[in-house]
């Protein structure tokens, strides 16, 4: 045999030499020491693609949370901690002694975002306000119909039709006038999605005919500036240094888009996301564990059900309806999927708010009841009915599919054949606002502490076309009494009727409450100044975070 | 020689030319309408002529103008996003080329040497160890591996990032779309810190993939060492006494890499499905992990699209393999394929 | 060595047998016979002997570690993943799945190419290079690829899985049948057939394939191994068989939403494919290295 030790070391030697070339050279290191530090910002795992870089068109939380309180101001914010109604762009308002004008006085000196692909040549002015709310309002104006035509969040509610008017009065001041008193009015504008743009930006956009850039390119007058969007990648901003609040502190803001909570957990420990969106329910106890990483909670303004198509037979029969509810089993679907996070819902309204009632009698667990039931409605034995389960992650419903597989056992205890839908995002919600639905489950986050954020877009025959009343029910007794509500500014006399309304709905089951979820929010040890928004989407103004040094020297550049 | 290369090119171009016909085929056999799949909405608003000729359904005309699309670029138009498919899977491409020939790189380097070592200490110690670790090491399902990995090395020691080729906090300027390269061209101020940060993620999906194809490439080389060394001419040059260092370099060594080459170039189509595998499960943003979420969202354009160009690269880069191989010992019988 | 049998006839073995005694001489070789045999039997008979069902989901069970660790139950031995379900009930119905599908999807390309690979080698010209060139294109095209193709004109699901894997792995066996056949066309023996007057299928059938059948086997048990890879693989991608089935790749991909709290779920139906395919791999390998000294002496 060949003796080849003596070529052993050259052959064993040679790659790992090659290899090791591959390293900076020392003078390099010597000379662009400045090229070893790392730049710094906030990195955010969110949960999916933003639709628009606008809320106006679009009620999904997160297109909001991308873009409301980040790129946009609005006339009024809420207080996180009280709820209270604060001034933002408006600086001060008045109402009538009728209730039916509002006048704003608009904050000056406020200005709009400079990027390459706008540079604004005024501050914010009363034109701005105005064109913001004509887009949606008034249905002839030119960019009413840019990128879709539906405002969602304000059809829902009807506002339009219950705006008589927006005046300029001068360069500061603006007045709105109303048909009917409305005390949710000033909440509303107050959401999320009442968001200034810039009238200018839009002019500019209008005069090279490219008006649907402007919910893709935004302009606004919010802490951070848009950057650069890759889809399923990332959405990068940077700080609006003319903010009128003051200059965030974040270098730069980065979503890091990952609809996997199972990897947006896994890059919080890894460090490669500072905070992240919609932690799941499994992990909070090993996230509490877990060094360098704070978990906050606090109960939510939040409802998850389980919407029946009441449009569709036999789901127009109440009876069936029941009888559905009684076949599932909430408590061991609250603890197989919320973990104990959560607490069971027995009506819409969750117990933080005041319109909600603890004397509503809801369906017990009663599948023997429930087959009754389905027999006297003549549903046979095998009956198919389809259960959409949303693809995305909720505070309301942290793991649709597996909450669907859940109650699929249990009808099929009750002879009933479900089959599990789902989609992507978009598409479901497509799909369902066209009705193709037997029943879903869904839920909702409230905008504001009205209770009527809770009734209006969820069960009120006018959120049909809309889209977000996923029951397609249309209860003419129900309709008066949240309509009688919203006029009256007495907060008992309102909770009265809401209790009258929970009671209609406790009795028709057009939709089963499951849970109120509490809201968490986890981020690593480094970030201060983020707050959980119970009345909205997440804010990123404030925050900040520790320094770290990165270097190459340092074996291990990582806190 | 140019008879080889000739007939290299020729049987490139008809492989090619299959591709291309497989590639429209699909349009019918995938569900949708056949014109929308093959050129999009917008194409053929733009060529009356077409629009004529898709309502008498003649499919040779059909082929005329697909192939008249593809070779201006127009690779259609995807169903997800509506974005012209050519430029984004132009931009993604890079990525997956990186990896996989990092992953190439590694597992030859380290492989082919180390498969020498074994086919000469052939049945000894070494050789034994090299064996049944190679045998272990491409029994793993990689994505297995790749989630071991995560979990060990990510996750537990914290020592490499889990997803994605750059932190997002670097911006760098799409060039090239090999991210090393384009850190190197381009003119920011931490390039250094983003070269360090590159690496760092480029290591764990390498690791992943070049894992197996070390195992698969070493026991390659040391079958091929094994069998030349069993050689009469070998065993001729041993008797007259050629110092053992000759008889490796004159002998051995080329004789044994040559019919190595072919079988290395069976096992790209292999590596390039663990790199879409390992895509997936790192976040990086090449053709393999674009072409999964296709098929999740039944985008049937963009299937076509990506399967179209990652045979083509993969045909390409086998079909040369092969020429180069031919070229350098011409009396190497080509079908050779199932003997290892 | 002298012979020292008291009869008059010697032995030989069969090519079978001397192929079998040199494997055995393998002490490696023999172990991984006995993993995979043990598999299979975990396969056949697991099923039959498990307490649980692998879909049924206790409730109020969920992510229990495996007994051996402070949190888990001697109720479930291997713990159980998060919607409830026993491990080791999954882990026996998933072997049965990825193993048997494996087999079967190596058996139909095996027949498939053994025909295809007859045609080619009997047959010069034209058809013969035209079927060698689409077995080439299919060889070279990644199997992810072919299944992803595959998956978009006939869906999603097992069954298209396996159908997608077999059609990749048909020229492996294409290719031996060919080479065979085309070596063997020019030895004697075959002369000898055809002169007595054999048609070519007889002549196939009688004299080519029992000779091949070595040769198949050896090529079929690594192509088992890739056919468990890649089904698995497919499993993990949801691409072939779907969330409800307790396939081995699926079970991963289930974990993953639970991976860092509950890690086993990930490791153990992991390992189950590791030693599945090493074992055919060890097995495959000495069969091979058993064939090649039989044919060496």
């Amino acid at each position: 045999m060949i003796r080849f030790h003596k070529l052993f070391t050259p052959v064993i030697f040679l790659p790992i030499l090659w290899l090791s070339g591959c390293g900076p050279s020392h003078d390099i290191q010597q000379q662009h020491l400045s090229d070893s530090i790392a730049p710094d910002g906030v990195i955010y795992c969110s949960e999916g693609n933003p639709s628009y870089l606008n809320p106006q068109l679009d009620t999904s939380s997160t297109t909001s949370d991308v873009s409301s309180h980040q790129i946009y101001s609005r006339l009024l914010d809420f207080d996180e901690q009280t709820g209270r109604i604060q001034p933002a762009l408006a600086s001060s308002w008045l109402v009538s002694s009728d209730g039916l004008t509002y006048t704003f006085q608009l904050r000056r000196n406020v200005e709009f975002h400079q990027t390459e692909y706008f540079q604004p040549t005024r501050s914010f002015n009363a034109d701005d306000v105005l064109f913001s709310f004509d887009r949606w309002i008034n249905p002839s104006h030119p960019y009413h119909e840019v990128n879709g035509g539906s405002y969602p969040y304000f059809d829902s509610l009807n506002l339009a039709e219950k705006i008589q008017s927006i005046k300029r009065i001068n360069g500061y001041r603006i007045e709105i006038s109303l048909f009917e008193r409305d005390s949710s009015f000033l909440a509303n504008l107050a959401t999320d999605f009442a968001v200034i743009l810039s009238a200018e930006y839009a002019d500019m956009l209008a005069v090279d005919n490219r008006q649907s850039q402007i919910d893709f390119y935004p302009i606004g007058t919010g802490p951070f500036k848009f950057d650069a969007y890759q889809k399923n990648q990332f959405i990068r901003f940077l700080p609006h240094l003319g903010y009128w609040r003051g200059v965030p502190q974040s270098a730069q803001l980065i979503y890091d888009i990952t609809p996997s909570s199972a990897i947006r957990f896994a890059k919080l420990v890894t460090g490669e996301c500072d905070t992240i969106a919609y932690p799941s329910q499994a992990e909070i106890d090993v996230m509490r564990a877990t060094p360098n990483i704070v978990v906050e909670e606090e109960p939510g303004l939040n409802v998850g059900f389980w919407a029946f198509n009441t449009s569709k037979p036999p789901f127009d029969q109440p009876i069936v309806r029941r009888a559905l509810a009684m076949a599932i089993d909430k408590n061991s679907i609250l603890d197989a999927i919320y973990f104990n996070s959560a607490s069971r819902a027995r009506s819409l309204i969750p117990p933080s708010s005041w319109a909600y009632n603890s004397s509503i009698k809801e369906v017990s667990y009663n599948p023997i009841k429930a087959k009754e039931l389905l027999n006297q409605a003549n549903i046979p034995a095998g009956f198919k009915m389809t259960l959409w389960a949303m693809p995305v992650v909720r505070a309301y419903n942290p793991n649709a599919k597996r909450m669907a597989q859940l109650i699929k056992n249990y009808l099929a205890a009750v002879d009933v054949d479900v089959t599990v839908v789902t989609y992507d995002w978009h598409a479901f919600r497509d799909k369902l606002s066209q009705g193709e639905h037997d029943s879903v489950l869904i839920g909702w986050s409230a905008d504001n502490g009205d209770p009527d954020n809770f009734y209006r877009p969820l069960l009120s025959c006018e959120a049909i076309p809309s889209g977000t009343n996923r029951a397609m029910w249309c209860n003419t007794e129900f309709n008066a009494l949240i309509n009688a509500a919203i006029r009256i500014p007495d907060v008992d006399l309102r909770a009265s009727l809401y209790a009258k309304a929970n009671n209609i709905i406790a009795h028709d089951i057009p939709l089963v409450p499951i849970a109120h979820a509490n809201r968490y929010q986890v981020k690593a040890h480094s970030i201060k100044g983020l707050s959980i928004n119970p009345y909205g989407s997440i804010r990123f103004e404030n925050v900040v975070k520790a320094p770290k040094v990165q270097q190459i020297d340092n074996q291990d550049g990582r806190p | 020689m140019i008879n080889t290369l000739f007939r290299f090119l020729n049987l490139t171009f008809i492989t090619l030319c299959i591709l291309v016909v497989l590639s429209f085929a699909l349009a019918y056999f995938f569900p949708g309408d056949t014109w929308l799949n093959l050129f999009g909405a917008e194409f053929i608003q733009d060529q009356p002529t077409l629009m004529l000729v898709a309502e008498q359904t003649n499919v040779l005309m059909a082929f005329w103008y697909y192939i008249q699309a593809l070779l201006e670029g127009e690779w259609g138009v995807s169903f997800a996003t509506g974005n012209a498919l050519y430029p984004e899977i132009m931009r993604l491409l890079p990525a997956t080329l990186e990896l996989s020939l990092y992953a190439i790189t590694i597992a030859l380097v380290l492989g082919i040497p180390l498969g020498f070592i074994a086919g000469m200490q052939y049945h000894k110690k070494i050789d034994n160890i090299f064996m049944s670790s190679s045998m272990v090491m491409y029994s793993f399902p990689v994505f297995w591996l790749a989630l071991l990995l995560i979990l060990i090395v990510s996750l537990q020691a914290q020592w490499l990032p889990m997803s994605g080729r750059l932190s997002l906090l670097f911006d760098i300027p799409h060039r090239t779309g090999f991210i090393l390269l384009d850190i190197w061209l381009s003119d920011v101020s931490y390039k250094q810190a983003a070269l360090y940060d590159a690496l760092q993620h480029l290591i764990l999906p390498t690791l992943s993939v070049s894992f197996i194809a070390f195992a698969v490439f070493l026991r390659t080389t040391r079958r091929s060492v094994a069998d030349v060394l069993q050689t009469e001419y070998i065993k001729c040059a041993q008797t007259r006494g050629l110092p053992s260092s000759t008889i490796f370099l004159r002998h051995v060594l080329r004789n044994a890499l040559l019919p190595v080459l072919p079988l290395l170039a069976l096992q790209i189509s292999t590596l390039m499905t663990n790199v879409m595998i390992v895509e997936t499960i790192f976040s990086w943003p090449g053709i393999g992990d674009w072409l999964i979420q296709a098929i999740y969202e039944r985008d049937f354009p963009a299937i076509r699209a990506g399967m179209l160009l990652v045979a083509m690269v993969v045909v390409v880069m086998t079909l040369s393999l092969e020429c180069l191989s031919q070229m350098i010992d011409p009396t190497r019988d080509r079908f050779a394929y199932a003997r290892h | 060595m002298p012979d020292t049998s008291l009869y008059e006839e010697e032995h030989y073995p069969t090519p079978l047998q001397a192929t079998w005694s040199e494997f055995r001489q393998r002490h490696v070789a023999v172990v991984g016979l006995g993993i995979l045999i043990f598999f299979i039997i975990m396969a056949i008979l697991g099923p039959l002997l498990t307490p649980f069902e692998p879909t049924t989901q206790h409730t109020d069970a969920v992510l229990i570690p495996p007994a051996w660790n402070d949190n888990g139950s001697i109720l479930h031995i291997l713990g159980t993943d998060a919607l409830g379900r026993d491990m080791l009930t999954r882990l026996f119905y998933g072997t049965q799945i990825t193993l048997f599908s494996s087999i079967i999807t190596v058996l139909v390309a095996l027949c498939f190419g053994v025909i295809l690979g007859v045609i080619a080698g009997m047959s010069a010209g034209l058809r013969s290079s035209f079927i060698n060139h689409v077995l080439d294109i299919l060889m070279l095209t990644p199997t992810l690829l072919i299944a992803i193709i595959i998956m978009a004109m006939l869906g999603t699901g097992l069954t298209n899985a396996m159908l997608a894997i077999g059609l990749a792995l048909i020229p492996r066996f294409v290719h031996v049948t060919r080479d065979f056949v085309r070596q063997e066309m020019s030895k004697d023996y075959i002369l000898t057939a055809k002169l007595d007057g054999a048609t070519s299928s007889a002549l196939f059938i009688y004299n080519i394939l029992p000779n091949m059948v070595e040769r198949l086997i050896v090529q079929g048990t690594l192509a088992i191994s890739v056919a468990i890879l890649d089904i698995s693989a497919l499993g993990f991608l949801n691409l072939g068989a779907q969330t409800l089935m307790p396939e081995l790749g699926v079970m991963i991909a289930d974990a993953l939403s639970t991976a860092y709290i509950a890690p086993w779920n990930i490791l153990l139906p992991g390992l189950a494919i590791f030693l599945m395919v090493l074992s055919v791999n060890i097995v495959g390998d000495g069969l091979r290295s058993a064939h090649r000294n039989r044919m060496s002496h």
